[in-house]
């Protein structure tokens, strides 16, 4: 018999005062226990939405979302208790330290005074913050901030957590910190709902992946969905790659360029009809094959637009 | 404990703590502490109050004045001058004049043949630059006194000796009630001459008949020249009285003399007094009532609008707490913390005047300041926390806040003079009067004024000339009361529905 969901979704659907665009429309979807889900999208799909709406932070229109088995709305109390949120901007009292913020967050579950202080220092330890614990929240950088958030987010162990964007600001070690924290709180039980624009992170730690575009829930996607994905994209490496070459390719399918190199998306054309022509028109190909396993080609391929940007940098949604 | 109670209870100390609930107090002691120079450097002096008498013995109308504080001390050195001219006004008969010797007291003797006459006094202090003015008139015309072939032995009180006597002495010396003092003319009663009264209540008419003497209460007998006599009522807000009627009688009991025509509202148990004590915690009061709107807009904006225009506030949303727990224990903390800075302040401000003047304050003006207080600091922190739900600009929050302030506190009267000319037919008159008090009600900053004509029963100030019951301006108890609630948690409930219906 199937676990139940520690976080789900159920027809949910919020559109922000002023807009005429819904941000969610009857999204729905679970999380279960030793779960991460990966939430893709572009911006404005919903995805920070459906975080703050699982955190209680807004309000819904319709629907409803359960954590640990807690309606959000009407047992928003016991619900909270299961849940740790990390926000894509991190914003707490900016005069207050680290240590102050983690101690007065951790009364909210019952924990005070010297037990706070030292599950403050823990907590700070654990992501890294321990030196900077005494500075004032407005005087942290970014990925700093971001630490401390993820030290808030784990006050009380919770079994629910939300991360959005986190990635976002950390440097290179804080981003091995979180890649081994969702892999230990997935080996603890602990239902995990990961925004991230980064998608080749996504994929590399989520269970599933779930592709919001404009508010809609457009797939779940499994792991092995991802990987045995083959996608009608063509990777071109050209040297001496020119406007001209990419007016040519152009005509030929949807074309991202990256340095010397051109994805070719839903070509129009086969790869040995694109080399040929290519050659004639005197560009040598250095490499050209067809890419597959690709969250990015599948994601785009899923919401039916075509790749952004012919000069984009790193693929980024 | 519940969980849900026990976010609230944490949320609502730790909002006590950041907004340094000290700090907030010390602000009110400040304020009484600046109300207490004020005092020290401008004390409010007693206020002066003359009687006088006059009767016809021997072929002389004789005036016996008395001059005292409100206190009952008594006042030399005031000069009184009285012209006697003939019934149609001229020409001068008689020009008399003295100054009261030390223990506050003068007689004046003209003889004239019994008949009638109108005698012009003039009276006031010799010293200090301050001119004798004609204050006083027996009811014909300003500074006239008519005097009359009266049967001998009448001794007609040319004042209200009683009713002002009265209306200074409620309660100054801290007793839970009203205290009459009554100078005596001494000059037709032997030691001896007993002094009756009788309390009219209000239902007896605005202007009684004599009472019977079966109605009447000895007060005491006459054993000295000047003598005042002192009758405490204990407060009984469900008694208020409208006159008092004071009798003397000679030893051998024939009527020597009667007053009952003492001022309505003199003789509330609940009297607006005006001793030295109330007019020097008046500094006070104006202070703390024009510093509170601006603490009550820092109050809330630091507990609670600041977090949420900056965003700060989500992640406390997103704790075990509901969100109208969150606003309410924040909402709550803000208020809270108002209202002990209000009372302290308030508590400090008496025991500083008491300090300084040896008097303590009516309670009923420490709770009328107290009410209207806590009135203010609940609208504008419901104000500003409302604001920051309907709004998301802090500028914006802040400067409707401020507009609040100055529309009810520093331009509100240019408002009420405008609209008094507007609606009543002109400032000043009648119907004006009745305006500007009804538009109290309109004003949160007004309920100080409002609650004091309610719990003591006195006319509010701002209609004094007019006069008359404040439950004929509309102002009682319940009506005051209801108000104030409406203006309190009208904001707060305007939140709640948003915070429960939006966000």
């Amino acid at each position: 018999m199937p676990e139940p969901p520690l976080l789900s979704f159920s027809q949910v659907s919020k559109t922000y005062p002023g807009s005429h665009r819904p941000s969610l429309q009857n999204l729905t979807l679970d999380v279960g226990p030793r779960e991460i889900l990966g939430l893709v999208g572009l911006n404005g799909a919903g995805k920070t939405t459906a975080i703050r709406a699982a955190a209680g932070v807004i309000r819904l229109d319709a629907g409803s979302i359960s954590v640990g088995g807690f309606d959000m709305l009407r047992e928003k109390v016991e619900a909270s208790r299961h849940l740790g949120w990390v926000s894509e901007y991190p914003n707490f009292d900016p005069v207050v330290s680290g240590r102050g913020i983690v101690r007065y967050f951790a009364g909210f579950r019952g924990i005070f005074d010297g037990e706070a202080t030292r599950l403050a220092s823990n907590l700070l330890d654990f992501v890294g913050l321990e030196s900077s614990g005494d500075q004032r929240f407005r005087s942290l950088s970014q990925g700093t901030k971001k630490r401390l958030a993820l030290a808030v987010a784990m006050i009380g162990d919770p079994e629910v957590m939300l991360l959005d964007e986190i990635l976002n600001g950390l440097d290179p070690e804080g981003i091995a910190l979180v890649r081994r924290l969702l892999l230990e709180w997935r080996s603890k039980g602990k239902a995990i709902l990961l925004s991230s624009h980064l998608l080749g992170e996504v994929q590399q730690v989520a269970d599933r992946v779930a592709v919001l575009h404009r508010g809609r829930l457009v797939r779940i996607l499994s792991k092995q969905e991802i990987s045995s994905h083959r996608s009608s994209v063509l990777r071109i490496s050209v040297t001496d790659l020119d406007a001209g070459a990419l007016a040519f390719l152009a005509t030929k399918g949807a074309v991202r360029r990256d340095g010397v190199t051109v994805w070719l998306s839903q070509p129009t054309a086969g790869a040995d009809e694109i080399n040929i022509e290519l050659s004639k028109r005197g560009y040598h190909v250095r490499e050209l094959a067809l890419e597959s396993g690709r969250l990015e080609d599948l994601f785009f391929e899923l919401i039916e637009e075509p790749v952004p940007g012919t000069d984009g940098d790193e693929a980024s949604v | 404990m519940t969980l849900a109670s026990q976010g609230f209870a944490y949320s609502f100390r730790r909002t006590w703590m950041r907004l340094r609930t000290v700090v907030i107090i010390a602000v009110g002691i400040g304020v009484a502490l600046a109300a207490a120079s004020q005092v020290a450097s401008n004390p409010p002096a007693p206020a002066n109050l003359y009687s006088a008498v006059v009767f016809y013995v021997s072929g002389a109308y004789h005036f016996e004045f008395h001059a005292f504080n409100e206190f009952g001390d008594p006042l030399p050195g005031v000069v009184y001058n009285i012209s006697i001219q003939n019934s149609s006004g001229t020409p001068i008969l008689v020009v008399v004049s003295g100054v009261t010797a030390s223990n506050g007291s003068l007689e004046l003797s003209m003889e004239l043949l019994e008949g009638t006459y109108q005698a012009i006094v003039l009276a006031g202090p010799q010293s200090g630059g301050v001119a004798p003015n004609n204050f006083w008139s027996q009811g014909e015309g300003e500074g006239d006194v008519t005097l009359e072939p009266w049967s001998p032995g009448l001794v007609v009180p040319v004042l209200g000796p009683i009713a002002t006597a009265v209306d200074r002495q409620t309660g100054f010396s801290g007793e839970p009630g009203l205290q009459l003092f009554y100078p005596t003319p001494s000059e037709l009663c032997e030691p001896g001459c007993p002094v009756s009264f009788a309390l009219v209540n209000l239902t007896n008419g605005v202007v009684p008949s004599p009472l019977p003497r079966s109605s009447l209460t000895p007060l005491g007998d006459i054993s000295a020249p000047l003598q005042t006599f002192s009758l405490v009522i204990r407060p009984n807000s469900s008694t208020p009285f409208l006159h008092l009627q004071v009798e003397i009688f000679s030893p051998t009991g024939s009527f020597l003399a009667m007053d009952t025509n003492c001022s309505a509202q003199s003789f509330s148990p609940y009297l607006t007094p005006t001793s030295v004590s109330s007019q020097a915690f008046s500094y006070f009061s104006s202070d703390l009532i024009l510093l509170l709107p601006l603490l009550a807009i820092a109050a809330a904006f630091s507990a609670y609008a600041g977090d949420r225009l900056s965003g700060v506030l989500d992640a406390s949303l997103a704790q075990p707490i509901t969100r109208q727990g969150l606003v309410s224990s924040r909402f709550l903390a803000a208020t809270t913390a108002l209202w002990l800075m209000i009372g302290v302040g308030i508590l400090a401000s008496d025991g500083l005047i008491h300090l300084l003047l040896g008097y303590y304050v009516l309670p009923s003006y420490l709770l009328a300041v107290f009410l209207s207080g806590s009135l203010v600091a609940v609208f504008f922190v419901g104000m500003v926390f409302l604001l920051s739900h309907l709004v998301r600009s802090v500028l914006t929050v802040l400067s409707t806040g401020f507009g609040l302030f100055l529309l009810f506190g520093v331009f509100w009267f240019s408002i009420l003079y405008y609209l008094e000319g507007m609606l009543s037919g002109g400032v000043g008159t009648p119907a004006g009067t009745i305006l500007q008090v009804h538009l109290m009600f309109l004003n949160p900053l007004e309920y100080g004024t409002l609650a004091l004509a309610a719990i003591t029963n006195t006319t509010p100030a701002g209609a004094t000339v007019l006069g008359g019951n404040p439950a004929g301006y509309g102002i009682t108890p319940v009506t005051v009361g209801l108000a104030l609630l409406a203006w309190a948690v009208t904001p707060l409930l305007l939140l709640l529905w948003r915070v429960w219906r939006r966000d």
